[in-house]
């Protein structure tokens, strides 16, 4: 038996000798050469009948081969026929090319060869280029980590992101517009190794506005957007933590590690978004001709006594010191924004009423699914911000949304939207990151007048409320600070914004996740942000 | 193409993984001396090109690892001799147009296909969509023969008022309607155990039956009708069969749902390109199912464009030659015997490969001969022995005086 065994050992290591020797290639050519042969002989036997079978005639019970075989052949080489349009000319199918460079994780696919183009900044610096590496075609990204969210990443193995995926289709050239580039596409099929090289994006993002807020928000979690709400060009946008798109493999591996950098905070994360919702319930007002005051006692507001009070932030500041606060007293809205006075607005919220509130925010376009980019059915969505489905009957839950708490969740690009509308004069422009793309009016939120009315109280938010730490920045600004309770400790910091106060030319909206207040945390990044702007000459009239 | 590549991945030539081939090579051995020992007369293609087909079926599937050690391997070890010797003993029994005793059994078939679905609607238990019977095996395999049998019988023995019938417009209703009948409650019974794909191959196989049976190409026109008709039923009323067809028309919707296996197949053969990644060199596991529906996919994967040419040229050598058979066969009887295993095994080799290719909407249905799946093997064994048998006529003078006479009594 041992024997035996030995006998099949000696006979596998001469084996494995032969396919790994010198003379195998030799061996291989001969042996295909055989199998030609053979399939060849089979093909002739059958086409010149060549002795096969007894010569009988036919019955004629069923239709000669005219009618039975030549449609079923014709059936077969259509098959093959279409299996040549994927297998052979599947590239030009762009849907077929971005599902393979997506999901396929065969190495040597030719598709993750195909080189894709270059993605610039608005004054044509590369962020993302192609580069040939023996047979593969690396992709790099220049700037790192800096904006790995909204540029994303495009990896054979872990599949696209951000602009990477959206804007696919035009990256690898699939966007086919004139004849030479079908003539190339054409070209590339034959060959299927020198690809036709894709067709180049310029961004709206600039990098040193970009840089000024990722360089503010490293080492903490958080997101902040810097856009033209003239025409809708997003200048920069940054969430954080960031991850290096160059080495995406490391990065999926630690992501559990470091919870969630990968995550777009800015277009995908849902937060309470705190005192800044108050400029919508003001919206609301404004839009209901409601325009009277209100007595907000220090002690607080609540719709009934099973509920905790709803209690400004000067009650709090004061109980800590030991002190005690006597309250707003009667105010008006002017100075309820200002002040951020979370009684006036509770009050202000269960006046107005469930549907009132809902409309206004629908009409600013929670609970709508928007984008930034678009391309060939293609596009990079926003996380749709959700307006909470509460009961009429849920008065409390009312006052919470309110003063942006309870149930009320938005992206902190939403409420950058809705910062641009304001400072737009009620008119929302598509917000965009595709430079050459012309601006388009997205949805009108509020009238003329009721927007520069809120305007102004943005502006003294900065000039004597929450925000002055925002003042003498060089230019005037408006906007409003944001404190949100939430479960998972410290409150978020918030601010949003707009400058310059005359006639706005750029929102601004910061988050930072567990920041604590807004006017300590976000209102700084949002402040060195304007001020470069301002510096780069963005705040200047057209 | 396969011969002569390098072993990937696992580097060392183990000598179990000759084992297939030896096998495969001692059965046709054995096939090859039996049929000389019996002095076959047949069509002598029919085994060579079965040889081609159900080699590349063992090479793919022993790539896909089906022959790796571990539970119920030894059967598939022992399917292909099985169905070797099967092929063999139905070209011995049944050859010289000793076929014909199948003639009166016709009957007996159908009622025992509509047996064989109501028990497995009873007891049998459903998988990935199929309805298996005790020990993995699917009954509903040996329908492809049976209904084959029965269509035979029925058309044979109401040929001439087919033919012969007067009207040009309306079709004998007469004679056609048990037949009818009968295929209402077959597809009720296949529609309640969801198996769409036998629905489409046994009635497409009844339509080109028809269409030999009568010659008249307006009944196709009269069919399609009802089928339409069927399908907007069928479509209406089933969940997955709205999901393929959805997964067909517009694959990219849900890529990475119920696009997903088609598209990782095309993947795989778009990679493979003209002459593909080499025997062993290419991914296929990262096709959901490849060995089974989708091994035309590997097949196009490894083997290229050139390499599915070929297995498609192989099988229209056998459905030609099958064709043939049935022309020349002497009596109606064997001309739709013949006819109807042909069918089956065209329809379902153009099933599978216009599914795999996304040129039609998935049926679930194996590639004949090279698919795995013991049932399948061993019924497209038996069909092939059934064939062979067809095509060796009765020994010439005696016999044939005999059956010329008693023709021109009719």
């Amino acid at each position: 038996m041992q024997r035996y065994y030995a006998g099949v050992e000696v006979l596998q290591e001469q084996l494995n000798a032969l396919v790994t020797g010198e003379a195998w290639p030799g061996i291989a050519v001969a042996l295909r050469i055989v199998l030609a042969v053979m399939v060849l002989r089979l093909f002739l036997l059958v086409l010149f009948h060549a002795r096969s079978g007894p010569r009988v005639k036919r019955s004629g019970i069923i239709p000669s081969q005219f009618f039975v075989f030549v449609p079923l052949l014709v059936l077969f080489v259509g098959t093959l026929v279409y299996q040549a349009s994927w297998q052979l000319f599947g590239r030009s199918r762009p849907q077929f090319v971005q599902f393979m460079q997506k999901y396929d994780r065969r190495q040597f696919n030719p598709a993750h060869s195909i080189s894709r183009g270059k993605i610039l900044d608005r004054k044509g610096r590369i962020i993302a280029y192609s580069h040939k590496k023996g047979g593969q075609v690396e992709r790099h990204y220049r700037l790192g980590p800096m904006f790995s969210h909204v540029v994303g990443y495009a990896d054979p193995r872990f599949g696209m992101t951000g602009i990477e995926s959206a804007a696919h289709t035009h990256l690898i050239g699939g966007g086919l517009g004139s004849f030479k580039e079908w003539q190339e596409l054409g070209k590339s099929m034959v060959d299927r190794q020198d690809s036709a090289p894709g067709q180049d994006l310029t961004l709206t993002l600039d990098v040193e506005l970009q840089s000024i807020a990722y360089n503010a928000l490293k080492k903490k979690m958080g997101a902040a957007i810097l856009m033209d709400v003239q025409n809708g060009e997003i200048l920069a946008l940054v969430s954080a933590p960031a991850f290096d798109p160059n080495d995406i493999a490391r990065e999926v591996k630690q992501v559990e590690a470091e919870g969630g950098s990968l995550l777009n905070r800015a277009t995908q994360g849902l937060y309470p978004p705190g005192s800044t919702f108050k400029v919508l319930v003001a919206a609301t007002a404004m839009r209901k001709g409601w325009s009277e005051k209100i007595d907000c006692p220090a002690d607080g507001f609540t719709t009934s006594s099973n509920y905790p009070k709803i209690r400004d932030h000067e009650f709090y500041a004061a109980e800590s010191r030991g002190a005690s606060w006597g309250g707003h007293g009667v105010i008006d809205m002017n100075y309820a924004v200002t002040r951020s006075s979370n009684v006036f607005f509770a009050q202000l919220g269960v006046l107005l009423g469930h549907d009132a509130l809902r409309e206004e925010a629908v009409a600013f376009g929670i609970n709508d699914s928007d984008y930034l980019y678009e391309t060939l059915g293609d596009k990079l969505y926003v996380t749709r911000s959700r307006y909470p489905d509460l009961a009429k009957s849920d008065r409390y839950g009312l006052a919470q949304v309110s003063i942006g708490q309870g149930k009320l969740l938005v992206t902190p690009m939403q409420m950058c939207m809705v910062t641009a509308a304001i400072a737009n004069d009620g008119l929302l422009m598509q917000p965009r990151l595709q430079l050459d793309q012309k601006p388009e009016k997205l949805r009108r939120c509020m009238n003329e007048q009721h927007a520069q009315l809120l305007q102004t109280m943005m502006r003294s938010v900065v000039t004597r409320g929450t925000g002055r730490a925002m003042a003498n920045a060089g230019f005037t600004s408006g906007g409003k600070t944001g404190t949100a309770q939430n479960p998972h400790g410290a409150a978020h910091g918030w601010f949003i914004g707009f400058a310059p106060a005359e006639n706005p030319r750029l929102a601004v909206c910061v988050l930072v996740e567990n920041g604590g207040y807004g006017s300590s945390s976000a209102l700084p990044i949002a402040r060195s942000l304007l001020v470069e702007a301002h510096k780069q000459g963005y705040l200047e009239a057209p | 193409m396969f011969w002569g590549a390098r072993p990937k991945g696992r580097p060392d030539i183990e000598l179990i993984s000759f084992l297939p081939l030896l096998i495969y090579a001692a059965s046709l051995f054995l096939l090859h001396g039996l049929l000389l020992l019996i002095r076959f007369r047949g069509d002598p293609l029919v085994t060579g090109v079965a040889a081609i087909l159900s080699g590349t079926g063992i090479l793919a599937q022993s790539r896909m690892g089906i022959f790796v050690s571990g539970e119920g391997v030894i059967t598939q070890y022992l399917m292909f001799p099985a169905g070797v010797i099967l092929m063999f003993l139905m070209a011995w029994l049944f050859r010289k147009g000793r076929f014909g005793v199948l003639q009166p059994l016709s009957g007996f078939a159908a009622l025992l296909a509509l047996g064989i679905l109501a028990v497995l609607l009873a007891v049998g238990q459903r998988y990935r969509g199929t309805v298996f019977g005790p020990g993995g095996i699917t009954p509903t395999e040996t329908l492809k023969i049976l209904i084959v049998l029965f269509l035979s019988g029925y058309f044979s023995i109401h040929l001439k008022e087919i033919k012969e019938h007067a009207s040009r417009w309306r079709p004998p209703l007469r004679t056609l309607f048990p037949l009818l009948f009968y295929w209402c409650l077959l597809t009720g019974l296949l529609v309640m155990q969801r198996d769409m794909g036998l629905v489409v191959i046994l009635t497409l196989v009844l339509l080109i039956m028809l269409y030999s049976a009568s010659h008249r190409p307006l009944y196709l026109v009269y069919s399609a009708v009802a089928v339409a008709g069927f399908g907007y039923l069928v479509f209406n009323y089933m969940g997955h069969s709205q999901r393929r067809l959805i997964a067909w028309l517009d694959p990219f919707s849900d890529p990475s749902g119920a696009g997903w296996q088609v598209l990782q197949g095309l993947s795989g053969m778009y990679s493979g390109g003209l002459f593909g990644a080499g025997f062993g060199a290419g991914n296929p596991q990262y096709i959901p199912i490849a060995e089974s529906d989708f091994i035309y996919a590997v097949i196009g994967e490894e083997m290229g464009f050139i390499g599915c040419l070929f297995v498609v040229g192989v099988y229209l050598v056998l459905i030609y030659r099958g064709l043939l058979v049935a022309q020349r066969a002497s009596t109606p009887f064997g001309a739709f015997l013949a006819l109807g295993l042909v069918s089956v095994l065209a329809v379902q080799t153009f099933l599978n490969i216009g599914g795999v290719t996304k040129l039609i909407p998935i049926t679930g249905i194996t590639l004949p001969l090279i698919s795995h799946g013991g049932s399948s093997l061993i019924t497209n064994f038996t069909s092939l022995g059934l064939l062979m048998a067809i095509s060796e006529p009765a020994p010439p003078k005696k016999k044939k005086k005999r059956r010329g006479k008693s023709a021109s009594k009719k």
